[in-house]
């Protein structure tokens, strides 16, 4: 039986110990992830949802709960973007974007051919000889979302990538990453702060609430694809940021 | 007067006109003093001490067995540092177990064991290679595992979500990573193997710079003690500068600009 599920978190928990105590950061948070599509999780910052990303990514074992696979694999490759760029300092950005092929022994060249065409797509052909640290923060960012694209990811995990952004920058690349999401089959989970953002990306919202986290609400995002920004001015879209944004502080004025 | 001693603080020919200067205060002091040479010789007379030491074939001979000493001491050193770290890095266990023995051989003096090492590994050469390795090595094994605990968690969890093997993550992350400490613990023990060696000799040898100084200092010949000193100094600073020269090499990209 075919099957579009492609992986389920069953009541997750998530506790660290701390100093006289436990932190409890997780309180059982279910949710599914099904095949190529993609799902924004928005809630108030140091809610855990880097947790939550560590623990989908398999960097992390939850302490209750368990990932299930309906497929019986996991989902192979899965790539991380992190809330930093994460790029290594000592290699130039085009073999920083090659490091997932170089890791797994694809040969260099070949590696290195591969990348300088994902540079390409983010419009960073000519920082591939660049070192990270020459780069600015958004091109950064670019350069850490081409290295998680390169491994063809069936699971791409994004915690807050635009997050150390400014407004400007951010909005360009979600708009890139728009562009992406309608070329790659990738199932992306991504975490956000920023409405717009998720409605603009995603094909489903999970509303997060704070410490210790569960999810609370979950709505669908009925634009069709392909999108276009052009669609952030229209009225549905104002509607439905409204709606959204009701929902997180309803539920925050609630606790 | 502030923009000429930030010129100033450029110029390139201070440095040696300074110890220029202080070997011409040296020479005029022995003059005026009449301290006999073998209290403190001039520094004419250390270079003339220099070349009839060489012409008669003592010098370098010892210039080589020392060179030679620090060089394999600091190479068996850094290995060994190296291998044992990565292990340690790797096992909390192994490094709770080595990490105690490491504060203590801190504590001890090396002076003291380099006639412990001359009973068990002979007056040869051999000693003073052992004594190198260990000044070399702990140094070097606390500044590694430092450089690895300084790697950031979340470059280390990149290699994970990229499932990276061993290998790949030393490659890419940990030896790289690592290799700014390590160079810089690298150039402090460059010159603190050259005590090592040293040291050694001092406590018993056939050969070496510190022989050559045992020797001469039994004979009164003060001017050639310096001569061996000199010496010594050249090899401190030929290896501090090759470190220097490898950190210029290998340490090729930019620093963070915050």
């Amino acid at each position: 039986m075919e099957n579009d599920i492609l992986l389920e978190a069953d009541h997750i928990q998530m506790t660290f110990p701390q100093k006289g105590g436990e932190l409890h950061v997780l309180d059982d948070i279910s949710l599914t992830l099904r095949k190529k599509e993609f799902v924004c999780v928005i809630g108030p910052s140091g809610s855990g949802k880097s947790t939550l990303v560590r623990i989908l990514g398999g960097l992390l074992e939850p302490t209750g709960g368990k990932l299930v696979y309906p497929d019986g694999k996991e989902p192979e490759p899965r790539a991380v973007v992190f809330q930093n760029s994460n790029l290594l300092p000592w290699l130039h950005t085009v073999d920083n974007v090659a490091l997932p092929l170089l890791v797994h022994g694809v040969p260099k060249n070949q590696a290195l051919a591969e990348a300088e065409k994902w540079l390409d797509l983010f419009g960073l052909g000519g920082f591939a000889g660049e070192w990270p640290n020459n780069l600015s923060g958004g091109m950064a960012q670019r350069v850490a979302i081409a290295r998680a694209l390169i491994q063809k990811p069936q699971l791409l995990l994004m915690d807050e990538p635009l997050g150390a952004l400014d407004a400007m920058t951010r909005e360009q690349i979600s708009l890139e990453l728009m562009a992406f999401r309608e070329r790659i089959d990738a199932t992306v989970l991504m975490v956000t702060h920023s409405i717009s953002e998720a409605l603009l990306l995603s094909d489903r919202i999970l509303i997060y609430s704070g410490r210790p986290a569960r999810i609370i609400d979950e709505m669908k995002v009925p634009f069709p694809r392909p999108r276009k920004p052009e669609l952030r001015d229209t009225l549905e879209f104002i509607n439905m940021s409204k709606i959204v944004r009701k929902k997180i502080f309803e539920r925050e004025s609630e606790s | 007067m502030k923009r000429s001693e930030n010129k100033l603080s450029k110029a390139k020919w201070i440095p040696p006109l300074s110890i220029f200067a202080g070997l011409c205060v040296w020479e005029l002091f022995v003059k005026f003093s009449k301290y006999p040479a073998f209290i403190l010789p001039a520094p004419s007379r250390i270079a003339q001490r220099f070349v009839s030491a060489s012409k008669a074939g003592i010098l370098w001979p010892n210039v080589w067995v020392t060179f030679y000493e620090v060089l394999l001491g600091l190479l068996i050193g850094c290995a060994a540092a190296l291998v044992i770290g990565y292990i340690l890095a790797h096992s909390p266990v192994a490094e709770k177990i080595v990490f105690p023995y490491v504060v203590v051989s801190q504590a001890v003096p090396l002076a003291a064991i380099a006639p412990l090492l001359i009973i068990w590994f002979g007056s040869g050469i051999r000693p003073k290679i052992v004594i190198c390795a260990l000044t070399v090595f702990f140094p070097l094994l606390i500044n590694i595992l430092v450089g690895y605990r300084e790697l950031e968690n979340n470059l280390s969890d990149l290699f994970t979500s990229m499932k990276a093997g061993r290998w790949a993550r030393l490659k890419y992350l940990e030896f790289p990573g690592i290799l700014p400490v390590l160079l810089g613990g690298l150039r402090i023990s460059a010159t603190l193997s050259v005590i090592g060696a040293v040291v050694g000799e001092l406590s018993g040898a056939d050969a070496g710079l510190g022989y050559l100084i045992n020797i001469a200092r039994g004979q009164y010949d003060t001017a050639l003690v310096f001569v061996a000193l000199i010496m010594l100094m050249i090899i401190a600073l030929a290896m501090y500068g090759s470190v220097i020269f490898l950190e210029k090499k290998m340490i090729v990209w930019t620093e963070e600009r915050d």
